[in-house]
């Protein structure tokens, strides 16, 4: 038998709980009483339903595409480019072998706020047959432009397409690449991408067919950004 | 203009119900619908509750993969798709900030949101009747009562930072609390 004074307290608790003003012990206990008492359970959730109009008053905002990669790969989902499973082994065989042709160096670059100097950038790894390949790439988070080195050109037209790979593993087209190098623009939605610990990669694609949702071959050249 | 909208406003209620039921059913495509039409909205209450964006995006995560495995316990006559969806987005951020310990005091910039019952661009709104009958009763209540009510519901503020941010006892953060809470209850007529 529930006291009516009790009763009162088990009110109060539920709408305090639907609130989210308890913490620590207070909320564990609540949340306990929600999942032991279904009368409990329904008046908490009476409170959240008839708050929840006011979530409607908050701005909406745009999430960066790494939610619904992370999302994707969580729900076993394949995301709009069928591309999971190929890009798993892509990339296995790309940063694990010692194949890797190359490894190309980025920095963020931070830029202070005065004097405006940029910082030095270099940074080089032997490739596996013994030549030095070393691609220096910036990036100025200020106005999301990379600027990248030439590369050699190879004979058969095909181009460099640059790929950002972050933690969740699946390589994004940051665009093909001028084999003279200089500055590049980053779609806005890829420059969250462009953090400390994510991977940059080149493959060679065919440009005709750019840009490509994955990519079709080994990359050429790997390496971590830092941020500097 | 009035009839326009609100005929909108029920097919992307109706496009939401059907893009859950998919989800429920086990195809992923469904979820992804459910994102594209929410994402925007679920990210803004995840990011005013967090108030950190890196945070944010990861309990936003954390919604979608609840709603992929809660789908099927959806039923939309008990409530609306946005308002099931927003309740998990607000309740994984509090949970987050719970776990946190994140007590530091976030701007109090929720309140323009408020005070402006203007329609917001957001394709998908509750019913606005619903929540201009909200607004009314919160606006009824003493402006103690409702701020507080406000900033512990939009902002994810516990009564100790609500007594701090006030300079106010803690018990009489708790009595604007519970009093408030009982003068809504009976506004809003919901039993």
């Amino acid at each position: 038998m529930v006291d009516a004074a009790e009763e009162q307290d088990r009110g109060a608790l539920a709408a305090e709980l639907a609130l989210g003003l308890l913490e620590g012990a207070e909320r564990a206990q609540a949340l306990r009483l929600c999942l032991s008492d279904p009368a409990f359970a329904r008046e908490v959730e009476g409170w959240s339903t008839r708050l929840s109009p006011l979530l409607d008053t908050l701005p909406p905002s745009l999430p960066s595409s790494r939610v619904w990669d992370a999302v994707a790969a969580r729900v076993g989902a394949r995301p709009e480019a069928p591309s999971m499973k190929p890009l798993r082994v892509w990339r296995a065989g790309a940063l694990i072998s010692g194949a890797v042709a190359a490894a190309l160096a980025l920095f963020i670059v931070l830029r202070p706020v005065e004097p405006p100097a940029r910082m030095p950038m270099a940074v080089s790894q032997l490739t596996g047959n013994g030549e030095a390949q070393v691609l220096a790439v910036s990036y100025d988070p200020q106005n999301g432009m990379l600027q990248v080195g030439s590369l050699e050109r190879p004979g058969d037209g095909k181009r460099p397409e640059l790929w950002i790979i972050p933690q969740d593993g699946v390589p994004r087209s940051l665009g093909m690449m001028a084999h003279e190098g200089g500055a590049m623009p980053v779609d806005p939605a890829m420059r969250p991408l462009l953090a400390a610990d994510a991977t940059l990669a080149i493959t060679m694609e065919d440009p005709a067919t750019a840009p490509h949702a994955a990519p079709s071959s080994l990359p050429v050249m790997t390496g971590k950004i830092s941020i500097i | 203009m009035h009839e326009a909208s609100s005929a909108a406003r029920s097919e992307n209620r109706a496009l939401l119900v059907s893009a859950i039921h998919l989800a429920a059913s086990g195809d992923a495509a469904g979820l992804r619908r459910v994102y594209d039409l929410t994402s925007a909205k679920l990210f803004g209450i995840c990011l005013r509750i967090c108030a950190d964006r890196e945070a944010a995006e990861d309990v936003l995560q954390d919604v979608y993969v609840k709603v992929w495995r809660r789908a099927a316990s959806f039923d939309d006559t008990r409530a609306s798709p946005i308002s099931w969806l927003a309740t998990i987005a607000r309740n994984a951020a509090i949970d987050w900030r719970r776990a946190e310990h994140r007590y530091d005091a976030i701007p109090d910039e929720a309140m323009a949101g408020i005070a402006d019952d203007a329609p917001l661009a957001d394709v998908i709104m509750e019913d606005d009747q619903e929540r201009r009958r909200l607004i009314a009763c919160l606006e009824g209540l003493p402006s103690d009562q409702s701020g507080a009510i406000r900033s512990a519901f939009l902002q994810g503020m516990t009564y100790q930072q609500l007594a701090e941010r006030s300079g106010t006892p803690l018990g009489t953060v708790k009595s604007w609390i519970r009093r408030g809470m009982l003068r809504l209850k009976d506004c809003l007529g919901h039993g």
